[in-house]
């Protein structure tokens, strides 16, 4: 809650879940009264435990990002987790023995860098530093028709 | 302890189980502390003149005649700017010897702010990792927990966030936590010089469970005190609370109560929303599904 005096009480509350199960008693109700949830996971391919961008949800972002934080933040943020996605797709197609395109090879590339440079729990960054870390990663394996986001942020921030 | 005049004393014990006593009273208030048998105990429950009482440390040696005495008052805190730096117990007293905090004393069940004096929160906590600063922000204010499975580091990844949020105090509530992972905040927060801007109040694996019940609403009244007296963005860190919903049930399901989904008794969400009444402070009243 946030106090008219400026003070603030902020809340992060562990819970365990048994199995993994996010459907037992505890975590649902957990989850049901409070702005959103964050969940660790094991990256098996970097082998690091990261915060997991799909099912992790903080529901009072939006407040904040782009207007406390440098203005490329919801754009950028966007478009990590979708490329992490289509690489997690890539995977689905490499496991059932299908044939990945160039972009897929380039998307797994990025999700591992993605995750190991900026997903992990030891990053310890500030915010404009993980914004940039991004657009470096962007650069570095997407062309800038690749990445949807504003021209004139493209035009500001690619590396 | 302060006593009554003619405090009655009662010595007939209805029922007995794991964690609670069941006796004939009247005069009690909801939450109030009581000895049983030379044991802490808190009133849970009151129907007409039943009062069910969780015994702390359990009922393990309390006979029907055992001597029931009640305090006339809930748990409290002595709230001041001498917790800060301080390791605590589930009822408030200082763990590593020391001096009890001197200030004014709050219970720790006590009213919650007022609704109508919180604003939308527009503040962020930066916490210094990528995967909750940059897809997950967090804003001061914000309730949110944070789900893994009971192998991974969620307590190092907790300790870090304390380290780096950006928050004039970090009040940390352990419930059930064990000795080591108590020892590595301990070292971690001395280490780092961070310890003037902590407050932690702990109930590990060595002590009693039902005494985690008390462990949130201590946190929560120290720090309403350095937010609402204070003016300071506090942020709190509760680990971990399946053990707290685990002591829940102890208490609960001997109440004879019938369990539902998982063993978690029915009313126990009315319960966990009522004992962190203050951790959904921005809610009103949730309609719980009836699954449960």
């Amino acid at each position: 809650m946030q106090l008219p005096s400026g003070g603030s009480i902020t809340i992060i509350a562990v819970t365990t879940l048994s199995g993994g199960d996010i459907t037992h008693a505890i975590p649902d109700n957990t989850g049901y009264i409070t702005e959103g949830q964050l969940f660790l996971r094991n990256d098996t391919d970097t082998g690091k435990v990261i915060v997991d961008p799909f099912r992790s949800l903080s529901r009072l972002k939006q407040l904040v990002i782009g207007k406390k934080t440098r203005e490329d933040h919801p754009q950028v943020m966007n478009m990590a987790v979708r490329l992490y996605s289509d690489a997690a797709g890539a995977k689905t197609k490499l496991e059932n023995g299908f044939d990945l395109s160039d972009y897929d090879e380039r998307a797994l590339a990025f999700a591992k860098e993605y995750s190991d440079k900026l997903l992990s729990i030891d990053v310890n960054i500030d915010i404009t530093e993980m914004l940039d870390t991004a657009w470096t990663l962007f650069a570095k394996y997407f062309k800038k028709s690749e990445v949807s986001i504003k021209a004139e942020l493209v035009e500001k921030y690619w590396k | 302890m302060t006593t009554k005049a003619f405090q009655k004393i009662y010595t007939k014990i209805d029922n007995i189980t794991k964690a609670t006593v069941t006796l004939r009273a009247t005069g009690v208030g909801n939450d109030e502390l009581a000895t049983v048998g030379g044991h802490l105990a808190q009133v849970v429950k009151i129907m007409g003149d039943q009062v069910t009482l969780q015994v702390f440390e359990g009922t393990e040696g309390i006979s029907t005649d055992a001597e029931v005495l009640f305090h006339g008052v809930p748990p409290t805190l002595k709230v001041g700017d001498g917790l800060a730096g301080r390791f605590f117990n589930a009822y408030g007293e200082p763990l590593e010897g020391g001096a009890p905090v001197e200030g004014e004393e709050r219970e720790i069940g006590g009213p919650t702010v007022n609704p109508f004096r919180r604003r939308q929160p527009s503040e962020l906590i930066a916490t210094g990792i990528a995967g909750i600063d940059l897809n997950n922000t967090i804003v001061s204010g914000q309730k949110i927990p944070f789900f893994a499975d009971p192998d991974q580091p969620y307590n190092q990844v907790m300790a870090n966030v304390a380290l780096r949020a950006k928050a004039d105090k970090i009040i940390l509530g352990g419930m059930g936590m064990t000795n080591d992972d108590f020892l590595y905040f301990k070292n971690l927060f001395e280490n780092a010089g961070v310890l003037d801007r902590i407050v932690c109040f702990v109930n590990t694996t060595e002590n009693p469970p039902v005494e985690r019940l008390l462990v949130p609403d201590m946190a929560l009244t120290a720090a309403e005190y350095f937010a609402a007296d204070k003016g300071e963005k506090v942020l709190v860190l509760l680990t971990d609370m399946t053990l707290y919903a685990d002591a829940l049930a102890i208490v609960s399901n001997r109440m004879d109560q019938i369990p539902s989904k998982d063993s978690m008794p029915a009313r126990s969400t009315r319960i966990l929303q009522r004992s962190t009444r203050r951790l959904c402070s921005c809610h009103r009243v949730v309609r719980l599904p009836s699954s449960l």
